[in-house]
C-alpha cells in the first residue's frame, strides 16, 4: 500500500514522497534498491573532507536533493508558469505527463553510475587504458545508462514494471549530449536540478561562505529562451533548443549564482591539498590495476575492484555495481601494511593524512605562462622516473565556466538574461561585476612530493627560474 | 604520445594559420589523426563528440604565450566564440606528401574549415561511434545523443565529409 514518506534534509528541509503521486512512489522504491543504496557509500566530494572535514556528504543525499529540485522545476513547466516571451518551440512536449516522469526519474538516477572517488577513479582508469593502448574508457554516464537498462537489477526491473518503455526513455536522457526539449533543461542546463543541489550542498557541507544562491528569486524569474546548440555562428540556420534563462530582474542573483559556482571551483574543487590527495588516490588505483601488482600484495584476482580494473577492455556493469569508497578504503588499509614500498607509501599518505608537499608553479609565477611552462618542463624531465610514485603533477587551465575535466561549458549551460534589447550571456553586460579576468584561461601547474629532498630540488629550479 | 603542442602547430599549419572555434579545431585534429595517423593524441567522448584535453590545454597555453591570437566574437544569441590566428614560429611542419603542410592536406582542411561546426561534430561522432565504440546501430545512437542536430540531412552531410576524407568505411 502506498504511504507518504518523508526525508529531513539540511538543504531542502522536508522532502516528501507523496502517497498520491505515482512518480514519488516509484522514486521511493528506486531509492531502496541496492544500486541506489550503494550511493550512500560514495562521498560526493571524494577526498575533499581531508581539507573540509564536514564534507562527508554522499551521492545518496545529493541525488535525493536533485530529485526534489527536478520535481519543482518540472511542475513549473507542467503548469506553464515559466514566462516564455517569444513562445519558443517546445518540440511538442508541452505539459507532457510522460516526459515529466521520465525527467524526474532521470534526475534521481543521474549519478547512479558514479564510481568510488568519482573523478580520481576515472582518471586512473584513463591512465590504465592508455597504458594498454586502448583509446577510450566507458565513463560513469555509460554505467548509469547500463544500470538503468539492466533487467536483472532492481532499478531496471522496477522501472519496467512501472512502464516497459521507461528504462530506455530514462537511459536516453542520461546519454543525451544536447537538450531535446525544455524538460531536458531540468537535468542539463545553466539552472539544472543537479547544479541547484550541489552548489548549495557543497557550500553548506564544506562550510565555505563565499557566493550565495538566491534560489527562490531565481526560480521566480526563470524564463525560456531558444539557444543555438553549436558554439560558432557559422551556420545561417543553427540548430536551436529551448532552455532556461532569467529575466532582467534576476540578473544580480544570477551573477551571484555563477560566481558561487566559480568560488566553489577555486576554493574547494581545485584546492591544492585536495588535488594532491586525489592524485595519490588515482596513483594507487592505477598501481592496483597494472598487470601483476595486485598479486604482488596478496590481493585476490576476484576482488571486485581488481576484477573490474584488470578486465579485458572495460569492466562489466555487474562488477561496477560492487564498487564504492568502502571497497577501495579496505584495499588502502591492506596496502598500508604491505611490504611493497610504492603502494605502502601511497596508502599511508591517505590513512595518516600525510599530505605531500606542494610546489605551486602558478602561484609562484602568477600569469607568466612562459615561466610556468619552462619550469614545468625542467621539473618534469628531472623527475620523469618518479612521476606517479613519489612525485605527482597536476596541471590544466580554468575559467568562469569550465568543468573539472577542463572542458568549456556547452552553450545550453551558459547563463543568459533577457533584456529589452535581446538576450545576453551574463558576463557580457557593461556593468557586470564579473571580472574580465575570470573569462580568461588561468593556468595551474602544481607538483606534489613525498620526499623533502626531491621537493627542495624542484623548488630550487623554480626559484632559479624567477 | 605525440606532443600536443606539435599537433596544434601542425593543425594550424594545415589550416593556413586560421581556425574559427574550439569545436572546429578539435574535430579537424581528430579527423586528421584518423585520416593520416600522423599523431596519437588521446581523445575521449564529451558533449561535442571526440575531445582531446591535451589539445585544449595546448591551445590555452599557446594563447597565453602569445603564439596564438584569440579573437572573441559575439553570436546573435548573446554568447561568444573565438577565432584563432597562429602567430607562433612559422617553420613548415613536414612539408611532405600526406604531411600536415602538404598541399593535399591543406586542401582537405580547407574543405573542413568551410563546414558548419555541427557537421564536423556529427562527422567526428559518427566515426567515433563506428570505429572507437563499435556501435552496431550508430545512426540510432547518434540520434539519442544529438537528437536535434542529427537530422537526416545533417547526417548525410557528415557522411559526405567522412567520404571525402576516405573514412566512410569505418575503420
Amino acid at each position: 500500500m502506498a504511504t507518504t514518506q518523508r526525508i529531513r534534509d539540511p538543504i531542502h528541509d522536508l522532502i516528501v514522497f507523496d502517497e498520491k503521486d505515482e512518480v514519488d512512489q516509484l522514486a521511493w522504491r528506486l531509492i531502496n534498491t541496492p544500486e541506489f543504496q550503494r550511493l550512500r557509500r560514495i562521498r560526493q566530494l571524494g577526498v575533499s573532507e581531508f581539507v573540509f572535514p564536514g564534507a562527508t556528504h554522499t551521492r545518496f543525499t545529493h541525488s535525493i536533493g536533485v530529485y526534489h529540485n527536478a520535481r519543482r522545476l518540472v511542475r513549473l513547466i507542467d503548469e506553464d508558469r515559466i514566462d516564455s516571451p517569444e513562445e519558443p518551440g517546445r518540440n511538442g512536449t508541452r505539459s507532457s505527463e510522460d516526459r515529466s516522469r521520465v525527467i524526474r526519474v532521470a534526475a534521481l538516477l543521474h549519478d547512479i553510475g558514479h564510481g568510488p572517488f568519482s573523478h580520481a577513479f576515472e582518471g586512473a582508469r584513463t591512465a590504465l587504458a592508455r597504458a594498454q593502448g586502448r583509446e577510450k574508457i566507458k565513463k560513469h554516464e555509460f554505467y548509469s545508462a547500463e544500470l538503468i537498462r539492466h533487467r536483472d537489477m532492481a532499478i531496471g526491473r522496477f522501472l519496467s514494471e512501472f512502464d516497459p518503455a521507461l528504462p530506455e526513455q530514462v537511459a536516453q536522457v542520461i546519454e543525451a549530449d544536447d537538450p531535446a526539449d525544455i524538460y531536458h533543461a531540468v537535468v542539463s542546463s545553466s539552472f539544472d536540478a543537479d547544479r541547484l543541489d550541489y552548489l548549495q550542498r557543497d557550500r553548506y557541507m564544506t562550510g565555505t561562505r563565499a557566493g550565495s544562491v538566491d534560489l527562490e528569486w531565481l526560480m521566480r524569474n526563470l524564463i525560456i529562451e531558444l539557444i543555438p546548440l553549436s558554439q560558432e555562428e557559422d551556420d545561417p540556420n543553427p540548430t536551436t533548443a529551448p532552455t532556461f534563462a532569467f529575466s532582467e530582474k534576476a540578473r544580480g542573483a544570477a551573477e551571484d549564482f555563477l560566481l558561487a559556482r566559480y568560488r566553489l571551483f577555486t576554493s574547494v574543487y581545485l584546492h591544492k591539498t585536495t588535488r594532491g590527495f586525489e592524485k595519490v588516490v588515482g596513483a594507487l588505483i592505477e598501481w592496483l590495476g597494472s598487470p601483476g601488482n595486485a598479486a604482488k600484495v596478496g590481493i585476490e584476482g576476484d576482488h571486485p575492484l581488481i576484477r573490474f580494473l584488470t578486465a579485458d577492455g572495460d569492466g562489466s556493469v555487474e562488477d561496477y555495481a560492487h564498487l564504492d569508497d568502502i571497497v577501495v578504503w579496505g584495499l588502502i588499509e591492506r596496502l598500508g601494511r604491505s611490504t611493497e614500498a610504492v603502494p605502502r607509501r601511497l596508502a599511508r599518505c591517505l590513512l595518516d593524512r600525510d599530505r605531500p608537499k606542494c610546489l605551486d608553479l602558478s602561484r609562484h609565477f602568477g600569469t607568466s605562462s612562459a615561466m610556468i611552462q619552462g619550469t614545468d618542463g625542467k621539473i618534469m624531465r628531472m623527475f620523469s622516473e618518479q612521476l606517479g610514485k613519489t612525485v605527482f603533477r597536476d596541471y590544466g587551465t580554468t575559467s568562469l565556466y569550465k568543468d573539472l575535466g577542463g572542458v568549456a561549458a556547452s552553450e545550453h549551460k551558459l547563463i543568459r538574461v533577457r533584456t529589452k534589447d535581446g538576450v545576453k550571456e551574463i558576463s557580457r553586460f557593461d556593468d557586470t561585476i564579473i571580472s574580465e579576468h575570470l573569462k580568461r584561461e588561468a593556468p595551474f601547474v602544481r607538483y606534489y612530493f613525498f620526499n623533502l629532498d626531491e621537493f627542495d630540488r624542484a623548488r630550487r629550479i623554480m626559484t632559479e627560474g624567477r | 604520445m605525440t606532443d600536443p603542442n606539435e599537433v596544434l602547430r601542425q593543425t594550424f599549419a594545415a589550416a593556413n594559420g586560421e581556425i574559427v572555434g574550439r569545436i572546429r579545431l578539435q574535430k579537424i585534429a581528430y579527423l586528421l589523426q584518423q585520416k593520416a595517423g600522423s599523431s596519437d593524441l588521446f581523445f575521449t567522448y564529451h558533449h561535442y563528440g571526440p575531445f582531446s584535453r591535451e589539445l585544449s590545454d595546448a591551445l590555452d597555453w599557446a594563447v597565453m604565450r602569445g603564439d596564438i591570437e584569440e579573437m572573441p566574437r559575439e553570436t546573435g544569441f548573446g554568447s561568444t566564440y573565438s577565432a584563432f590566428h597562429w602567430n607562433g614560429p612559422q617553420e613548415e611542419a613536414g612539408d611532405v606528401a600526406g604531411g600536415p603542410a602538404a598541399p593535399e592536406t591543406k586542401a582537405v582542411v580547407a574543405k573542413l574549415k568551410k563546414q558548419p561546426s555541427v557537421i564536423l561534430e556529427l562527422a567526428a561522432t559518427i566515426h567515433w561511434l563506428r570505429v572507437k565504440e563499435q556501435v552496431d546501430d550508430w545512426r540510432e545512437q547518434l540520434k539519442i545523443r544529438k537528437k536535434l542536430k542529427a537530422t537526416d540531412v545533417n547526417i548525410s552531410r557528415a557522411e559526405g565529409v567522412l567520404g571525402d576524407l576516405g573514412l566512410a568505411g569505418g575503420a
